[in-house]
């Protein structure tokens, strides 16, 4: 079964070590960051997870001397789609480890292989869900009827999901056992409020900084490589995409689209569609330096064509000052994200909300204090990662 | 592997090339694998926000070369002379501002772009910098393979083979495939370029000042590599490099390059034995000798090298020359060939 053929030089006995691999160490120097990236795994976790964490559905519901599993059946079909990333996200390495060897036979990447076999899975998943699940809402139900069930397991904190269905006779209430963190002012358990604030943070992120940074490496390697006209063009778009302040562009859109369009799309699109600009010149600033690299040259030379010379030879090579740059802009999705809450343009359960709220009751200090703090510590972790990557990626590391 | 024209093995049943325009002074020899003609690559120097083209960069300012299969070509010149600018012109890798390249009769600079993409199985180049010229995100044989993959030459098992046996051709041992670039020293990473351009199976390769960088022992071992490769595989070369010694040790014949023109072409033996061009003379005094306690006429050129955006008049070598007299700024030599060797071609007013 040895793929790998005997070894004459004591050098070769020793794992080789990528570009990545390398970076990584350097990471793993870095309490800040190691901590940081914990904080941010956790949050995502907790985000993901909300429903179980805190809510009104049980995870297992006995009566009569029947056993139901109901919270599978309340999650929604984004939930279960996030729950599906998640898991073949974490099993990508794994794979990508399994791949390995026979990718090193052919002289090839395990990552590509990788990636479609999680492609294809996360589709069928996908598909199994859309035609086989049945969903059902009916919130307050199991929260009323406790009483009746032989035995129920509830999320850590059992309270009502609905802020209009709120148990009222829980509001304004400090921390405590049954509210770590205390209710607002309709009752609302504040943790579960966090939770799905949490959500709505991590999907304007990563959504808008992912399509951002995709648009921004497309047209920024593009106009760097060929030059010309296409460059001058695009650097001129650019201009004027950067002259138009976001905040504003964001206040006119939501004014203007119809109600059927959930307002925290626009706000997702519109981040995506101005957040491209820095990415854009990094990308271009990085293909002006590659493409006069003599591997570029090499690749020229040996009648490489332009696409798999951009997708194989530049780009790799230009994305670390992008991963540095995606890091941050998570950061600052997440601060406009609060922005926009705070001043209720935005009507998703969010932290800016939540801030919102508690700054008109300065005496429940437990409602602004949680958002505040999580808010900060979102925007620090993100900030601290992207420090330590910028330095991790240092060009005088040995490559 | 057959090539789709003439392969390797028959070097002599190459066509003659067809059609060339103003036939040159000696006809073309039979094994002619390129004919480079008047070659000039000039790059605009623009100002301003405007970007208003103030000048040009002649950087090659009109060569003409020829080489045959399985010879090599010296190309000798100081830094900023336009050797690179001249090699990369003509594997077109630079656009050219005139002038023509033939290779095997076929015009590259007309060829259309797929054309051109299955020329460049033929025509390679080594770079001067073993650390720059090699991918650092891609394996040794992801490096070597590429080329063979790109052009459907070989797939699976049979690319693997390839690529163990281009590694072994250059001496490093196969094992090496699934290692990076920047776990190599220098030697070994030229050795990986080596076998990268020779992945397509070339007839012809720009060596791109390939031992300038390296450490002067294994300065040896690469250039007895590329002996060794010509001699086995028939391969032509384009040796470009700043040191006489080191070009004239590996060319049949050199063609000495000033502020981007020939001023000397000769066969190495005859320039070494009898340099006429005072440039070349400059040079060959510049070899550090074997025994340096023997007197010898040192000859320095004086002052620096002049900008190739605003050449000197006449003879460009004039400003610096020991020999020069009224006539070099006033008229550009000529290069033409000595009355005494049809082979030696000379451009200096003192010699015709």
């Amino acid at each position: 079964m040895s793929s790998v053929p005997p070894t004459a030089d004591a050098a070769l006995t020793a794992k080789p070590r990528t570009y990545g691999a390398i970076v990584w160490g350097q990471l793993k120097k870095r309490p800040s960051a190691m901590i940081s990236l914990g904080v941010i795994l956790a949050l995502a976790l907790a985000a993901l997870m909300a429903p179980f964490i805190a809510g009104e559905v049980p995870v297992r519901w006995v009566q009569d001397g029947k056993a139901s599993w109901p919270i599978f059946r309340y999650l929604s079909n984004g939930e279960y789609a996030a729950f599906a990333a998640f898991v073949l996200g974490l099993a990508l390495p794994l794979s990508v480890r399994l791949l390995r060897p026979r990718a090193e036979r052919t002289g090839g990447s395990p990552w590509g292989r990788a990636l479609l076999i999680h492609g294809a899975a996360w589709l069928l998943l996908a598909g199994a869900l859309v035609a086989l699940r049945e969903p059902e809402r009916r919130y307050g139900f199991f929260l009323e009827r406790r009483s009746e069930a032989d035995a129920a397991w509830f999320p850590l904190i059992a309270t009502a999901r609905q802020p209009g269905y709120a148990e009222l006779a829980e509001r304004d209430r400090p921390p405590s056992r049954r509210h770590p963190l205390g209710t607002d002012r309709l009752g609302a358990d504040l943790v579960m409020r966090l939770l799905y604030g949490a959500r709505t943070a991590m999907a304007i992120g990563f959504v808008a900084v992912g399509i951002g940074s995709a648009i921004g490496v497309a047209l920024g390697s593009v106009s760097g490589y060929f030059g010309g006209r296409i460059d001058l063009a695009l650097m001129r778009l650019v201009e004027v995409v950067m002259f138009i302040p976001q905040l504003i562009l964001i206040i006119m859109i939501l004014a203007v689209i119809p109600s059927s369009v959930p307002p925290l799309w626009a706000v997702v699109g519109v981040l995506a569609v101005t957040n491209w600009t820095g990415f854009y010149r990094l990308m271009r600033a990085e293909l002006l330096r590659i493409r006069g690299e003599d591997y570029v040259t090499a690749a020229r030379a040996l009648g490489i064509p332009s696409w798999r010379l951009l997708l194989r030879h530049a780009i790799p090579n230009g994305l670390a000052p992008i991963l540095v740059g995606a890091t941050f802009g998570i950061a600052g999705a997440v601060f406009l994200e609060a922005t926009l809450a705070f001043l209720s343009l935005v009507s998703t359960p969010s932290w800016g909300e939540l801030l919102n709220d508690g700054r008109q009751h300065a005496e429940t200090w437990w409602v602004w204090g949680a958002a505040g703090a999580a808010i900060f510590i979102t925007v620090l972790v993100y900030n601290l990662l992207g420090e330590a990557i910028r330095d991790a990626i240092d060009p005088r590391l040995k490559i | 592997m057959t090539a789709p024209d003439a392969p390797d093995s028959a070097p002599r049943a190459a066509p003659p090339p067809a059609g060339a325009p103003s036939a040159p002074a000696a006809a073309p020899p039979a094994d002619l694998l390129l004919d480079v003609r008047d070659l000039r690559t000039h790059f605009p120097v623009r100002r301003g926000i405007l970007g208003r083209t103030v000048g040009y960069v002649r950087a090659v300012d009109g060569i003409s070369l020829r080489l045959r299969r399985g010879r090599t070509l010296g190309l000798v010149g100081e830094s900023g002379c336009g050797k690179t600018t001249a090699g990369r012109t003509i594997l077109r890798l630079i656009p050219a501002t005139a002038g023509a390249v033939r290779f095997e009769g076929r015009d590259v600079f007309a060829l259309p772009p797929a054309d051109l993409r299955r020329l460049r199985r033929h025509m390679q180049i080594i770079f001067q910098d073993p650390y720059g010229s090699l991918n650092p995100r891609m394996t040794v044989g992801g490096i070597i393979g590429e080329p063979l993959k790109v052009h459907r030459l070989a797939r699976g098992r049979d690319l693997e083979d390839r690529v163990a046996r281009l590694l072994e051709h250059v001496g490093l041992s196969p094992a090496y495939r699934n290692r990076y670039p920047h776990e190599f020293s220098g030697g070994q990473r030229q050795r990986i370029g080596i076998a990268r351009a020779l992945a397509l199976e070339p007839k012809f390769i720009v060596c791109d000042e390939p031992i300038s960088a390296l450490d002067v022992s294994i300065q040896a071992q690469i250039l007895n590599l590329l002996d060794r490769l010509q001699d086995e595989l028939g391969l032509a070369y384009l040796f470009i490099a700043h040191d006489l010694a080191v070009v004239s040790h590996i060319s049949d014949d050199v063609a000495v390059m000033y502020l981007g023109r020939i001023v000397e072409q000769a066969p190495a033996d005859r320039l070494y034995a009898g340099p006429l061009h005072p440039y070349t003379k400059c040079l060959m005094s510049a070899i550090p000798r074997s025994r340096p306690d023997r007197p010898r006429d040192r000859i320095v050129p004086r002052g620096e090298v002049p900008s190739a955006l605003n050449p000197p008049p006449g003879c460009p070598f004039h400003p610096r020359c020991p020999w020069a007299f009224d006539r070099c700024p006033a008229e550009v030599p000529l290069l033409l060939p000595m009355p005494s060797a049809s082979d030696h071609l000379v451009s200096c007013h003192l010699c015709h």
